[in-house]
């Protein structure tokens, strides 16, 4: 795993090149261009508003902002699970021609959803601004909660794209197996929704960990217990120590399986 | 561009001791999970083939080495581990020194980006960094005559300047090792001679160079040293004349026992 770790610093150009070359490419032809990454999260959370503020009747006060503020985190995780999948199996015309550590494909694509996702951010304050919600001081500690995300979405990347080399069924089960895990994760509505020992089940749920935090510190302003932030970082190392060592012990074989 | 074990001996640049590369073919193309688990209780659905084995193989720095054989023969293969792209199943393979594989042209190149954005990221492919790639621009765009055209989208070129980028970029760079698979000159033909010049003066400068052809008169022009080989074996190596002789009666001794 070190020696990925090297490499991907050796490399660390062509990570940059394949993270603007993915921004460039995801929107082009459309209109509004990179507007796309602000307007979507704000459509979602449209609808999702439109659905659940009437017909589930959650009990929040603002709770445009609260569902943004997770759909944010999940649409990072989601669109970086489902593009880095395909990450090693989309680049085998170049693998089979030159030697190109393949660990960059699958961060590239991370990376460039995380830009995207800074974006989100800045999408969300700007309505807090216009809404006249507080933004809170705690915001300062979101880029610790972001390594957080971002460590345990680089191992699930890691991880699926090793799988899709192998097992190119795992492209149709992920779209249904992200959609299990969204309602599995409290996004759409609030942990205290349901009773006790429904929100002791959420906990085993590893995504419940970065978008707890994430919220917490931009929706509520609230440092999240110290429990929370433990088990989530204990978490994203394992799920980033796990899938890099899936992804180095096979990657010498990827290429026997194009 | 690879760097392996730089400070090891100076002697051979590449030493591939007992190696052997095995590819599965599958019967059907696709994997699946179906197929694993059917796999699993009916035996493999795949056939190994073995395109090298056993395959002994020194190289010296500076050496101009040439491979012949017929298609098949696991030529490209060799090429394709000595560049790291390959794992060896068997034996192993080290390599002290930059390789860069001159195998396809443009192997990397995205058609969204421009030519100026794809020369840099084909030299980060490579392993080379901003800075370096900046001071090879000029003379990378000079060469490929590709000035007015440098920052339009590469999907709006026509292929004849596309393997000319690829060409200018790869030529550029000096590596410690040169992998040639039957690509020598492209373009029309002023543009072929100054690949040819380009070419003569890399080879001039003492880089290890291993070449594949079918032109048997373009290996015997540059190489000094030439390996035959057959089902992923060698079965000749030694001074150009020589392993070209063996070569054509082979070929020939095959032709009569086919009519």
């Amino acid at each position: 795993m070190l020696k990925a770790l090297q490499e991907l610093y050796r490399y660390r150009e062509l990570t940059a090149h394949l993270v603007f070359l993915t921004l460039k490419t995801r929107y082009r032809g459309s209109f509004l261009g990179f507007f796309w990454t602000l307007l979507n999260p704000l459509l979602l959370m449209l609808v999702l508003w439109g659905v659940f503020s009437r017909v589930a009747r959650v009990q929040e006060e603002f709770y445009a902002l609260f569902l943004l503020s997770g759909l944010i985190v999940w649409m990072f995780f989601s669109q970086s699970v489902d593009a880095g999948q395909n990450s090693i199996v989309k680049q085998y015309s170049l693998i089979q021609k030159i030697y190109v550590p393949k660990i960059v494909f699958p961060v590239a694509i991370v990376t460039s959803n995380f830009v995207n996702l800074v974006f989100s951010l800045i999408a969300y304050i700007l309505i807090a601004l216009v809404a006249s919600y507080p933004i809170m001081p705690s915001i300062i500690l979101l880029p610790m909660a972001f390594a957080m995300l971002y460590l345990f979405t680089v191992g699930s990347a890691l991880l699926m794209s090793t799988l899709n080399v192998f097992f190119r069924d795992f492209t149709h089960l992920t779209a249904t197996m992200l959609r299990a895990l969204f309602y599995l994760t409290p996004i759409i509505y609030p942990v205290s929704l349901f009773g006790e020992k429904a929100a002791f089940l959420l906990k085993f749920n590893p995504a419940y960990y970065p978008v707890t935090v994430i919220r917490d510190l931009l929706y509520y302003g609230t440092l999240s217990t110290l429990s929370t932030w433990t088990i989530g970082f204990g978490l994203a190392v394992a799920v980033f120590v796990l899938g890099s060592a899936v992804f180095v012990k096979n990657e010498d074989n990827f290429i026997f399986y194009a | 561009m690879l760097k392996v074990n730089e400070h090891s001996g100076e002697e051979h640049i590449i030493e591939a001791s007992n190696l052997g590369i095995c590819y599965r073919q599958y019967r059907e193309k696709t994997v699946t999970l179906k197929d694993f688990v059917v796999n699993l209780f009916s035996g493999s659905k795949f056939k190994e083939f073995w395109a090298l084995r056993n395959l002994d193989l020194n190289v010296r720095r500076g050496e101009h080495l040439g491979l012949i054989g017929a298609n098949g023969c696991g030529k490209s293969t060799l090429l394709k581990a000595i560049a790291s792209v390959l794992p060896a199943r068997e034996g192993n393979i080290s390599v002290h020194g930059m390789v860069t594989p001159l195998i396809e042209l443009g192997a990397g190149f995205n058609a969204e980006l421009t030519g100026r954005e794809n020369i840099f990221l084909n030299g980060a492919i490579m392993g080379l960094s901003r800075q370096n790639m900046q001071e090879r621009f000029d003379r990378i765009v000079d060469f490929a005559e590709l000035e007015e055209h440098i920052d339009i989208p590469i999907r709006n070129y026509s292929s004849g300047m596309r393997t000319r980028l690829g060409f200018s970029v790869a030529a550029d760079i000096e590596p410690e090792i040169l992998l040639l698979d039957e690509i020598f000159a492209v373009g029309d033909e002023s543009f072929k001679l100054k690949c040819q010049v380009r070419m003569q003066e890399i080879f001039d400068k003492g880089v290890t160079v291993i070449m594949v052809s079918h032109s048997l008169p373009l290996i015997a022009e540059y190489c000094e040293r030439v390996i035959f080989m057959d089902k992923g074996q060698i079965v000749a190596d030694g001074p150009t004349d020589e392993v070209i002789k063996r070569y054509k009666e082979h070929v020939s001794m095959q032709k009569k026992q086919a009519s």
